[in-house]
């Protein structure tokens, strides 16, 4: 039964070097995605959401450097490789790039050569790694341009990013990463810079591609009513770690640590409009990453917080169902307590 | 309440895409067209609308950081009313003392080789209302503070901050001046949750407590929703429809009102995605179009009127301005129950 993902990361931890010391900025993360699945990662800005999706195609800048773990992904030809003993430069990686890990970065506006029309930078993609000859692949291209809603795709082929607006650079940035049909598509915050109408055109035919050729999704918002709508899976990132983690509704309906009870209190909501304007964020502030506290690194913020436990090492993991768990000293108290109290009754 | 801020007929052309990267231009395209618009002293008001309907270049128009093309845009402020289209370069530089703006990147409008102190004190002194660092210091830390920057933070560089951090640092930059008028361009939307809250509670305190007047653009409307009194719709440069914010969540008027509110992503993960939804995109406005710009994406379109007439931003029923041929006759879906 576990053994049917498609994508599992264990253990990754990833340090930044900095005047010869080595900080982590992602410990210790675990996660698998099935075939077909969304799985989310949510989380504070800066928690490395990012990074955790740039290490899985090793495209991790200079001085950020993966000290740790595995990326297992099962490859076309049904074999489970460890991308992380890859070369990153290596023709093994670049086989994967694409055609069968796609990826829509955070920025669209950089992820285009200016001096290539949009047209020749998807068919690029096309051409090294499909079998068509050039007016097929012309006409692929144009076909995907147009399913992500650019009203003339005939025409946007043969244009420059620069006589696209943001809008639609993110949405040919989405058609290139799906091109190939991609056994996983990798997608950073896809669609904060589109109008909620494209954005939900764009959702729309993410979830149709899911439904036809069984693709795989790591999806990366902050907006989340993007991710109740997208997501089957969500796990919670904070300072580096993984919080929580499990099915989208048990995440949404029942969140347990107290960092997604915050974030989800900090949501605005259109049936609040007019009542009371003030929002509610969470106390405090995250700590500078130079100062990665011992215990629980939401120790200092939480409202729950035990003196002398949560300070002592991050927290075991406490399963609250066979897919929902939870690292957060408090709730295992809770959980624990319970337990006994059922006993005991 | 007396306006602030009064827009009319304000235009702003961009020479159109050229053909290949060195080819010659194009027709112009219309980015802000003939655009009318009050804001009231105190007030917050909204701007939302399609990627590249304008609202950037609205925004930047009123200021003029971005020339218009046509139009006139007056201030009614503390130190009397101007008209910002009139002004030389030296009286808009001071105008600016009054009106400043919070740019979509935080990232970029802030000086990589400048203390965050220096930072917002620059404008101070620039501006003459601080002779030098030193009588600049109390203030700056007063508005740092009230913006949630701690004194020790202040000597560190930009590069050492967070998204959201940054995002405070520049919002400071134009409280420091004491505005009456901001603009704030897509301040949250790369920003987590609680540091969105965050940042929306300081404008709504600052908005209160100084009476400021805001010019808020975003693509969130719950967002939106929660800022702004009043919210202005925009489509391909034209204002299509505005309203009071309870109003326009309620019973939109216009059909592009309507998808847009149909498309805002619920909470809930069992409740279906967009329902009365538009397919596509908008298709450029310049000199030859004809007819109801929205036209070619409406489902409620006629053959004959909305092919051909441009419907005016006209009064329909109480008080509500929308720009539809059929806006007194269709009933929209909104949300009733807000
Ligand atoms: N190239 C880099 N060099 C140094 N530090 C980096 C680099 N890239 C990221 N970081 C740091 O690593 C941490 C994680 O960054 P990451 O971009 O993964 O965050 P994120 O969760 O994607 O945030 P956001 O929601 O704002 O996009 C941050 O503290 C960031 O400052
Ligand atoms: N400097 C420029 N030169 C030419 N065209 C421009 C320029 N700036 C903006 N435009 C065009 O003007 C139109 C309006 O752009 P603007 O940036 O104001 O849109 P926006 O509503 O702010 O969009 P977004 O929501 O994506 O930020 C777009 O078609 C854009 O391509
Ligand atoms: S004028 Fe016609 S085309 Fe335009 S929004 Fe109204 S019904 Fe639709
Ligand atoms: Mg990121
Ligand atoms: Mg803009």
């Amino acid at each position: 039964m576990s053994d049917d993902y498609l994508l599992k990361v264990e253990d990754l931890t990833i340090s930044l070097d900095v005047d010869k010391a080595s900080i982590p900025i992602v410990e210790g993360v675990n996660f698998a995605i099935k075939p077909g699945r969304v799985f989310a990662l949510v989380g504070e800005s800066g928690s490395g959401k990012t990074i955790v999706s740039l290490s899985i195609l090793r495209l991790l800048g200079k001085g950020v450097r993966i000290t740790g773990g595995k990326i297992l992904f099962k490859d076309n030809n049904g074999k489970t490789v460890d991308i992380l003993k890859l070369n990153p430069k290596g023709k093994d990686i670049q086989a994967i790039r694409a055609a069968q890990i796609g990826m829509i970065f955070q920025e669209p506006m950089s992820s285009f050569s200016p001096v290539h029309t949009i047209g020749n930078q998807i068919e690029e993609v096309v051409n090294l790694h499909l079998d068509l000859d050039k007016k097929q692949a012309r006409q692929k291209c144009i076909e995907m341009l147009g399913k992500v809603g650019i009203v003339n795709p005939e025409r946007a082929f043969d244009q420059y990013p620069f006589e696209f607006s943001g809008g639609m650079r993110q949405r040919a940035m989405i058609a290139r990463a799906m091109i190939c049909n991609p056994k996983l598509l990798i997608a950073d915050e896809p669609t904060t810079a589109l109008d909620v109408t494209i954005q939900a055109q764009i959702l729309k035919l993410m979830k149709n591609l899911q439904n036809e050729l069984n693709m795989a999704n790591l999806f990366i918002s902050h907006n989340i009513g993007v991710i109740a709508q997208i997501a089957d899976d969500v796990a919670i990132m904070y300072m580096g770690k993984i919080v929580e983690q499990g099915p989208v509704r048990d995440i949404l309906r029942k969140p347990q640590h107290p960092y997604t009870k915050g974030l989800l209190r900090a949501i605005p909501h259109l049936a609040d409009i007019g009542r009371s304007r003030r929002l509610e964020p969470i106390a405090g502030s995250v700590p500078n990453l130079f100062e990665r506290p011992n215990g629980c690194p939401f120790a200092a913020r939480c409202s729950q917080f035990i003196e002398n436990i949560c300070d002592r090492g991050f927290p075991e993991k406490t399963k609250l169902s066979p897919d929902h768990s939870v690292f957060c000293y408090a709730v295992a108290q809770d959980v624990n307590g319970s337990q006994m109290q059922e006993v005991v009754a | 309440m007396s306006n602030l801020i009064e827009v009319e007929n304000l235009t702003v052309e961009f020479s159109g895409p050229s053909k290949g990267l060195f080819g010659k231009k194009g027709t112009p395209i219309t980015a802000v067209d003939d655009v009318s618009l009050y804001i009231k002293k105190g007030e917050a008001l909204g701007l939302v609308g399609e990627s590249g309907s304008g609202k950037t270049t609205f925004g930047r128009a009123l200021l003029r950081l971005q020339e218009p093309t046509s139009g006139q845009v007056k201030m009614h402020g503390q130190s009397g009313s101007k008209v910002i289209t009139d002004l030389d370069a030296k009286s808009l530089r001071k105008a600016w003392q009054e009106m400043q703006m919070v740019f979509q990147d935080p990232q970029s409008s802030l000086n990589p080789r400048m203390t965050v102190m220096d930072s917002i004190a620059e404008s101070l002194i620039v501006n003459g209302l601080a002779k030098n660092m030193e009588a600049a210091k109390p203030r700056v830390l007063e508005v740092a503070q009230s913006c949630g920057l701690s004194v020790d933070q202040l000597s560190r560089y930009p590069h050492a901050f967070s998204g959201g951090q940054r995002q405070r640092i520049s919002i400071a930059r134009a409280l420091v001046m004491q505005p009456e008028f901001i603009i704030c361009d897509e301040p949250v939307s790369a920003l987590d949750v609680s540091i969105q809250a965050q940042i929306l509670n300081l404008l709504i305190d600052q908005q209160q407590e100084l009476d400021l007047t805001l010019l808020f653009i975003s693509h969130d409307l719950i967002v939106v929703a929660y800022i702004c009194d009043r919210i202005a719709v925009m489509y391909l440069g034209n204002i299509i429809e505005i309203a009071p914010t309870k109003d326009l969540f309620k019973l939109p008027l216009h059909p592009y009102t309507e998808a847009l509110m149909s498309a805002i992503p619920s909470d809930d993960p069992d409740q279906q995605l967009m329902q009365a939804g538009i397919s596509g995109e908008a298709i450029g406005n310049d000199a030859t179009r004809q007819g109801c710009l929205f036209a070619p994406r409406c489902q409620y379109a006629d053959k004959d009127k909305c092919q051909n007439v441009k419907p005016p931003l006209t009064e329909v029923n109480n008080n509500r301005l929308v720009a539809c041929h059929y806006a007194d006759k269709l009933t929209l879906n909104g949300f009733e129950t807000i």
